[in-house]
């Protein structure tokens, strides 16, 4: 176990660049919001602009609390779209960078089996880099709302509920539920992308996309389906994964008027009411990618294993 | 005596090139042992066989008692090797370097790493990418001469290095690694280099052993042979096994022959391992 620990360090000292992308995504959205804050009140707002704060001013506290959890999660969902290209491009050089320099050369000479190697790559990227933009999350979090509660004091309605406790440990908790649903519904690609970098000579970008693209081209000129491309969409996309890992059906919520034509959306009341994880841990496709998933890792053991060290 | 290795018969086939082709040798405790052979004959190959990096077709292998393929990483905690001049990753920091193995090897002891980098220029806080070539085998061979290792593989170790750090490579793999309890197989071009260090000699030829020998018995089995113009009819009748012209002499050289009867012809030396080689090299493609 020790040795694994090892290991993980190994890959954190490798790919110390991977951390730059949180810390960028946090730089945006904090400057996006110290530019919006201190910009408010000074320009000309939009007549549907105005319409919006309005109705913010005269939020119940209730519905205020609700606005403040939403915003939380608005706020951390760049970083969980951020880690699916991360944890790809990570787990796409990992092994195949180590051939490319050379260095598997030396790493084979020390006693780590390759099931050990690719495990701890697989662990960071699955787990540990999701585990660090959450981090990034969090303290953006913290510090775009300490901001709108300097800064916006004409909302203080909706500021007023920014700190109670119990709406950051509904954030909290969601971004859990996400990173474990994330974790395991985007499985199967970063096993696949272990493979295609355990396998290829060269471009292992292009060994991990084209396979399945011309299989999914294959079936829709053979049998006229779409099976395969359809499920590579269903599990690239986030949307579908968002679709499967929350729903407002459960959630308690009021209206909002989106427009001045009046049209409005429901606000959920808590974004905890919307998670469903029975359903979506019970879902046999969630199951059946995590086997894939297996399967991948195994054949990068393997090919690691009995690829020539030297190509 | 302990064999470390013993290959008996090994074969590889890589497409249509029989990379190993019946190669049989042994390596006893102790020894420093050249495996020696022009590009292709299948040095790399039988060395990736001993280290469990690659799997022989044919033939048997066994390596400190173990399988080495099956067996790598019990293997690896045993022996250790330096592929060739260029395979620390260059983003690794030194300091991090010794901490790595350190965690994952059972068999490193921390201090014999320090005190051999202490003697170096090298700082703890530069990147490998830094370094000079020189400075990462340095590193490297401080990294593996702390290892408590029975075998050390070196594969090629000094390729484009200087002709300064290949001494002092070498230096440094006597001086403060090379013991009775230390078995060292080296594959390298630079036969010169390693002449003086070796214990036994191994040529290998498009996959075969040509010629396992013990330094001491070059010297009673091989001759060289200087003569003059005049004489070289007289030499060739004792059947060498080459013949050069140099400067204007002919150099010959003899297996097995009777040094008297070499004597009365002209100069008699000992053949060098270079010598040596281009006889049997040459000799076998003839």
């Amino acid at each position: 176990m020790n040795k694994f620990l090892w290991l993980i360090r190994r890959e954190l000292w490798e790919s110390r660049a991977m951390w730059v992308a949180p810390a960028v995504c946090a730089a945006i959205i904090i400057g996006g919001t110290l530019i919006a804050t201190v910009l408010h009140g000074t320009v000309n707002v939009h007549p549907e602009d105005a319409a919006h704060l309005a109705q913010l001013r005269t939020l119940t506290p209730d519905r205020a609390e609700a606005f403040a959890s939403i915003a939380l999660g608005v706020i951390a969902l760049p970083f969980f779209m951020l880690v699916l290209f991360t944890q790809f491009l990570y787990a796409l050089d990992s092994l195949y960078g180590d051939r490319r320099d050379r260095s598997i050369l030396f790493w084979k000479s020390l006693p780590i089996s390759d099931t050990q190697s690719v495990l701890a790559k697989l662990t960071v990227a699955a787990a540990i880099f999701p585990l660090a933009a959450i981090a990034a999350a969090l303290v953006t979090q913290l510090i775009v709302f300490a901001i709108c509660s300097i800064k916006l004091q004409t909302l203080s309605v909706l500021t007023g509920h920014f700190w109670i406790p119990a709406t950051w440990a509904g954030s909290l908790l969601v971004m859990g539920y996400l990173y474990v649903a994330s974790l395991l519904w985007y499985l199967p690609l970063t096993g696949w992308a272990l493979l295609a970098s355990a396998w290829a000579p060269r471009s292992p970008f292009l060994w991990a996309a084209l396979p399945p693209l011309a299989l999914g081209l294959l079936e829709l000129i053979v049998l006229r389906s779409a099976y395969v491309l359809h499920a590579i969409g269903e599990r690239v996309g986030g949307a579908s994964l968002m679709a499967r890992a929350f729903s407002m059906s459960h959630a308690s919520g009021f209206t909002f008027v989106v427009k001045t034509d009046h049209s409005t959306m429901t606000i959920p009341r808590a974004l905890t009411d919307m998670m469903q994880p029975a359903a979506f841990f019970s879902s046999p496709s969630l199951w059946i990618g995590v086997l894939l998933a297996a399967g991948f890792v195994g054949a990068a053991v393997w090919v690691r294993r009995y690829r020539d060290a030297s190509t | 005596m302990t064999t470390l290795i013993d290959a008996r018969a090994l074969t590889k086939t890589y497409g249509a090139t029989r990379a190993l082709d019946g190669a049989s040798f042994k390596v006893e405790a102790g020894r420093i042992v050249g495996l020696i052979g022009p590009n292709g004959a299948g040095k790399t190959t039988a060395l990736k066989a001993v280290l469990g990096l690659a799997r022989c077709d044919g033939g048997t292998l066994e390596v400190l008692g173990l399988d080495p393929f099956r067996q790598r990483n019990e293997l690896a905690e045993r022996v250790s090797f330096i592929a060739d001049v260029a395979v620390l990753p260059r983003w690794l920091r030194v300091q991090h370097a010794i901490d790595f193995v350190a965690g994952i090897h059972p068999r490193f002891r921390r201090e014999r790493c320090e005190q051999f980098l202490a003697r170096t220029t090298i700082k703890r806080t530069s990147k490998v990418r830094e370094l000079s070539k020189g400075m990462i085998t340095q590193l490297h061979l401080a990294l593996v001469m702390a290892i408590d290792a029975q075998l050390l593989v070196l594969d090629e170790p000094t390729l484009g290095l200087d002709i300064l750090s290949r001494k002092q490579f070498y230096d440094s793999l006597l001086s403060d690694y090379m013991d009775s309890e230390r078995t060292i197989l080296v594959t390298t071009h630079q036969v010169e280099e390693v002449e003086n260090i070796l214990t036994d000699v191994v040529f290998i030829d498009r996959g075969r052993i040509v010629l396992d020998l013990p330094m001491e018995e070059v010297a009673t089995t091989y001759a060289q042979l200087v003569v003059a113009p005049d004489r070289a009819e007289a030499a060739r009748a004792l059947t060498p096994l080459n013949e050069r012209q140099l400067l204007g002499r002919h150099v010959f050289l003899y297996e097995g022959a009777d040094h008297g009867a070499l004597q009365r012809l002209g100069e008699v030396r000992q053949p060098s391992i270079t010598d040596l080689f281009v006889a049997k090299i040459q000799g076998s493609a003839a």
